[in-house]
This record gives structure tokens, C-alpha cells and sequence, in this order.
């Protein structure tokens, strides 16, 4: 058992050790908490150049593609993914027009998601899908205990990739349910069997973004009629191969996620989860219990995807 | 001494010789892409090469086809890049105002307004521990505009960056004068304030260019930036149109397409009026085969 903020900050210290002189910079990363533990130890990592900046997310986001244009890896820390977003340019200009090279060192954008959902005005954007499609940048979420190893080494691999925590679950201890059971790993989502029977029924729930955390940690609560969660750490997703791991017993799927509005690259997802499905399916897209949303905006997409049985 | 100044100034002239055969070319309609030419700003992309060592890195901005020219001896890369063939120096991928050559050393080029300033800060934190690399990003004073300059001269004076902002001064933004759309911007007093090294060209004559270029290089090599401003005057001579009445004509910069009046046929008329290349080559012996050779690859070019 540990806290979801060690096992973060684990995962970071693991993968920049094994860099050839990584440039990690950030507010606060050296400084205070460290970003309430996330990158404690960074400054006592041998290779790594570890810098507090100014508050210039602009130009900073500029740098990490600067510095990894160079051959040697980067990587953004922000505190508040929100701020992000004063660098838009750079994600979207900048990284379009390097698409035609091949950028090798690792180029990470990893920031602290804020879901903890009452923040309001405070936080306005936790829409990575849309954030992804917009950038053409893939996103990769800590999304679990065996998620988040696998999420940070899958950003760091080389190409510009956003990386996500969930700032809601940093002190909470993770641990997987007692009645959950790893059964397949696909192209950034785990396959978990809730319940002893090799063959679940009832419910699928594909958990997108940060969700997941809250279904796999030991005090989530899993409504009794799901069968299998599918908890994914990648964005986009092939929906195909997602669906693939979904058992023919399952009669209905669930598509969760954290984002604070229905965004469209989700509707997509479930629309084309609908069209893939070749057997009875309903898609109940239900929002996290403290999720803002647009209000509304639940009912259109049901609309939009009607339903089949 | 002499002989050094005018291979200068022939390597000036030939810069601007490629600018016409390419802007006949796109009078002529035969490019997808949007043209940005320099006319008039050829001595300091030559004082740049000449200032520039091998592992330097140069950051450009979308008027760059001055210094794509100087850097790079091929100029038929350069022309076939413009027509996005395979050819061209980027393979045809990146066009004019996105164009890199990292063989020659440029990394990195932005059409974006001032965009290109945050990418030369990466560079330069990269390179910073092996001197003496430094990162040269060129831009105009409309880009000194953009919020992202004074990011990038905070954090390059904070992280003590080896980086030269190199500032052509030529106080046009599109059609907009400086004087019509902003205050004016002290970059004296504003690098002062962030604690950057101010170089300030007072005339575009290339001994004063390149002896500010070698200042401004020597202090970014110790690690602290230093940007100098250059002034130049952009030539062209293109008017249109302005106001509600179609009689009232203004100068523009000709950002907004190709110098109509400008289609050389031969070594005179490459030059305009009150044209820094033009009064250099009256007050130096231009060696008349040289002429003849531009006046050739003129014509066999523009055919």
C-alpha cells in the first residue's frame, strides 16, 4: 500500500534515472513541498538538470521543445494543468511545425490534473482529450497503481507527450481492490475482472483520463452489476482494440471519465464504440459524482448515441 | 581590407540577387506559398555568417529567406524548397516561413509572431554547459510586441543563457507603421530592466553590424544574453490601395504579396533608391565579371 503521491513521484524518479541528462524544470520543483511530494528527490538526481523557473508557461512550454530539439530530454512540470494553456502556441504551432522530425529525446508535459471537481473559476480545463486532438499530442494518465509505471514510461519513450496526475487522490493510499484481478493489458488500457467468474456480465466500465483511480482504489465503490473495467491511460484510444477486450457476456457498457465537460473527442468514443459493438449494447456515458458539466450536456449525448438493446 | 568589404558586399549582392529571381517567379504565380522577401536587409544576415562559428544555432523567424541565402552556398535548395520539391532544403516540407537547415545550423524557424523566442531559450539551457555554443534568434519589431519576448529576456537573464536576440528594427508591422500602432518601445530601458546587455546599431553599416554581432556574441558565450538592434530600412517600393479613397496610396513593406514594379533584367536594377547596397556599390569597385555573372543568372533563372 501507498499513497497515490509516492507512487507518482516513484515513477518520475525512476524514469528520469534512466535518462542521459534530463532537463527537468518547473515552479516550486526544487523548492517548499516540491509540489506536495510529487518531485521530491529530483535535486539529489546525479544527471538531471533540475531548474525552479518563473511563472512563464508560455515560454517555457516553448522550451521543452527547445531543449528536446537538441537530443536531450525535457520535461515541464506545472503544478496546475490550467496554466498550461498560456502555451498553447507552442502546442499546437510549435510541435506542428516540428512533425516532420523526428524529435528522440523524450519531450514531456507533466502536470497535476485538478479533479478534485469544487474548484470552479479556478479550474476551467481538464478536457486533455480535447487538449490532445487540438495538439495532436498524445495524453498519458496515471490512472491507477499499475497504470502509473506504465504511463510514464509510455510519455517518456520519445515523442512529445502530455502526462497526467490526478491532484484529488495525492494522499489517498492506493491499492487494487480485493475483487479486482489484472486479466489482460491492451494499447494503453488494463482489462481488470471484478468478480471470480471468467465469464462477467452485466456492465463494462471503461474508465478514460483519471477516473480509473477511483474505481481501482481499495475505497472506491464499483456498482455491484459491473463485470469488467477497462481502465485506460492512453488518449486517443483505438477503439476497436479496446472493444476487443471486452467480453461477449457483457451486455452493457459504461464509458466514464473525469473531464469536467463532455467533450467531443469523448461522444466520438462512444459513438464509435456504439458502431463498433456487434452485439446488443446500451452506452450510458455517466459523469463522475463531482465532475462540473454543462448542464445539458448528458442528455444531448444520450441523444446523439441513442441507445440499443 | 578592401577585398574582404567587397566579397562582403558581393555576397550581399547575390543575396539579393535570389530574392529577385524569386520574386519574379512569384509575379509570375508560380509558388503555393506565401513569399516573405529582405530586401535591404542582406548586410546583416552576411555580418551574421561571418560572426557565426559551426556550433552556434540559429532560431528565424517567417523573413528569413536572407539568411537561408547566406548560410546556405546551394541557392537552388533554397528555390526548389520554395517549390516544395524533394529537393529543397527541408525536403520540400516546410516551405518559406517555416524553413530550417540544420546541416547550416538553423534549427528552428517560426512563422509564428514571436514564437520563435521560447524554442531559442530551449536550445540555449540545452547548449548552456558546452561553450561556447551560442543560440542566435533573429526577429522583427513586430514581434517584440508579442508577450513572449519579455518572457524569454526574463528567462534568459534568469537562467544566464548563451543567446543573442537579434532585433531588425524596420518599424513595420504589415502596413501598420510603429508609429500608428504602438508606443514607442524603449528596448534600451527594458533590457535594463531585466538585467540583458543592449546593443544598439545607430547605422546600417556593415563594420558597425558585425562589430556589434562579435559584442553581443562575446557576452552570450560567458553565459549572459545580450540582444542588439539593428535598423533597417526594407525596400520595395510597393503601394496599395488604403482608406476609402482608391486614389490615396501608402507604402507598405510588401508583406501583402510581390513587388510589382521589381523585375531586374540585369546588375542595375537590382538596386532601389535610397538602396544601402546601391551607394556601396558606387563607392566600390564591383568587379565587372561579377556583374556579368548576376546579370546571367538573372536571366537564366527568371526564364
Amino acid at each position: 500500500v501507498t499513497t497515490y503521491v509516492n507512487a507518482i513521484n516513484a515513477a518520475l524518479l525512476s524514469r528520469l534515472s534512466s535518462l542521459q541528462k534530463p532537463v527537468v524544470f518547473g515552479q516550486n520543483i526544487a523548492a517548499g513541498s516540491r509540489i506536495g511530494g510529487l518531485t521530491a528527490g529530483l535535486d539529489e538526481l546525479g544527471e538531471a538538470q533540475v531548474i525552479n523557473t518563473p511563472n512563464c508557461e508560455n515560454t517555457l512550454t516553448a522550451m521543452t521543445f527547445g531543449v528536446a530539439l537538441t537530443g536531450r530530454p525535457a520535461c515541464f512540470i506545472l503544478k496546475q494543468q490550467d496554466f498550461l494553456m498560456l502555451g498553447v502556441d507552442h502546442l499546437v504551432n510549435t510541435f506542428n511545425a516540428l512533425r516532420n522530425r523526428t524529435l528522440e529525446a523524450p519531450c514531456v508535459f507533466l502536470m497535476v490534473v485538478v479533479d478534485s471537481g469544487w474548484e470552479g473559476p479556478q479550474s476551467g480545463m481538464n478536457n486533455i482529450s480535447s487538449l490532445s486532438d487540438l495538439t495532436g499530442i498524445p495524453a498519458y494518465f496515471a490512472s491507477g497503481l499499475e497504470e502509473t509505471p506504465q504511463a510514464f514510461e509510455a510519455a517518456f519513450s520519445g515523442a512529445p507527450a502530455f502526462l497526467c496526475v490526478s491532484q484529488a487522490m495525492f494522499k489517498r493510499e492506493l491499492a487494487t481492490r480485493d475483487d479486482c484481478e489484472l486479466a489482460a493489458s491492451g494499447f494503453g488500457f488494463n482489462v481488470y475482472r471484478t468478480k471470480a467468474d471468467k465469464s462477467p456480465s452485466g456492465t463494462a466500465v471503461i474508465a478514460t483520463g483519471l477516473s480509473g483511480l477511483q474505481l481501482l482504489d481499495k475505497s472506491g465503490k464499483a456498482p455491484p452489476e459491473v463485470g469488467c473495467i477497462l481502465n485506460t491511460f492512453r488518449y486517443p484510444l483505438d477503439i476497436q482494440d479496446l472493444m476487443r477486450f471486452v467480453p461477449e457476456t457483457i451486455t452493457r457498457v459504461t464509458i466514464i471519465t473525469d473531464e469536467k465537460r463532455f467533450s467531443h473527442p469523448l461522444t466520438s468514443l462512444a459513438k464509435s464504440a456504439f458502431l463498433v459493438a456487434s452485439r446488443s449494447i446500451s452506452f450510458v456515458i455517466r459523469k463522475q459524482e463531482r465532475a462540473w458539466t454543462i448542464p445539458g450536456a448528458e442528455a444531448e449525448i444520450l441523444s446523439i448515441l441513442g441507445t440499443r438493446d | 581590407v578592401n577585398n574582404q568589404k567587397l566579397g562582403f558586399l558581393e555576397e550581399a549582392i547575390t543575396i539579393r540577387l535570389y530574392q529577385a529571381v524569386i520574386n519574379k517567379r512569384n509575379l509570375a504565380g508560380r509558388y503555393q506559398i506565401p513569399i516573405h522577401l529582405a530586401v535591404g536587409h542582406e548586410l546583416i544576415a552576411v555580418a551574421l555568417r561571418h560572426t557565426f562559428h559551426l556550433s552556434d544555432s540559429l532560431i528565424l523567424s517567417h523573413r528569413n529567406v536572407h539568411y537561408q541565402l547566406a548560410f546556405e552556398p546551394d541557392a537552388n535548395s533554397i528555390l526548389a524548397e520554395l517549390d516544395l520539391e524533394p529537393e529543397g532544403i527541408s525536403k520540400g516540407n516546410y516551405g518559406l516561413m517555416n524553413m530550417i537547415n540544420v546541416k547550416r545550423r538553423i534549427v528552428y524557424t517560426s512563422s509564428i509572431l514571436g514564437n520563435s523566442f521560447g524554442v531559442a531559450c530551449g536550445v540555449a539551457l540545452s547548449h548552456r554547459d558546452s561553450r561556447p555554443a551560442v543560440v542566435w534568434v533573429v526577429a522583427g519589431d513586430g514581434a517584440i510586441e508579442e508577450g513572449s519576448f519579455s518572457e524569454a529576456l526574463l528567462i534568459a537573464a534568469s537562467m544566464g543563457l548563451p543567446i543573442c536576440f537579434l532585433i531588425e528594427d524596420n518599424e513595420w508591422s504589415l502596413a501598420t507603421h510603429v508609429s500608428e500602432r504602438r508606443v514607442p518601445v524603449r528596448l534600451e530601458s527594458l533590457c535594463r530592466a531585466y538585467g540583458v546587455e543592449f546593443i544598439e546599431i545607430k547605422n546600417h553599416v556593415y563594420e558597425e553590424i558585425l562589430e556589434g554581432m562579435s559584442r553581443a556574441r562575446n557576452i552570450a558565450e560567458s553565459c549572459a544574453p545580450a540582444l542588439i538592434q539593428v535598423p533597417v530600412t526594407t525596400l520595395g517600393g510597393y503601394f496599395v490601395s488604403s482608406g476609402d479613397s482608391k486614389s490615396e496610396r501608402r507604402f507598405v513593406n510588401y508583406h501583402a504579396g510581390a513587388i510589382k514594379a521589381w523585375k531586374p533584367e540585369d546588375f542595375d536594377e537590382l538596386f532601389f533608391e535610397n538602396d544601402v547596397l546601391k551607394t556601396l556599390v558606387k563607392q566600390m569597385q564591383v568587379r565587372s565579371d561579377f556583374k556579368l555573372t548576376c546579370t546571367k543568372e538573372l536571366v537564366s533563372l527568371s526564364s
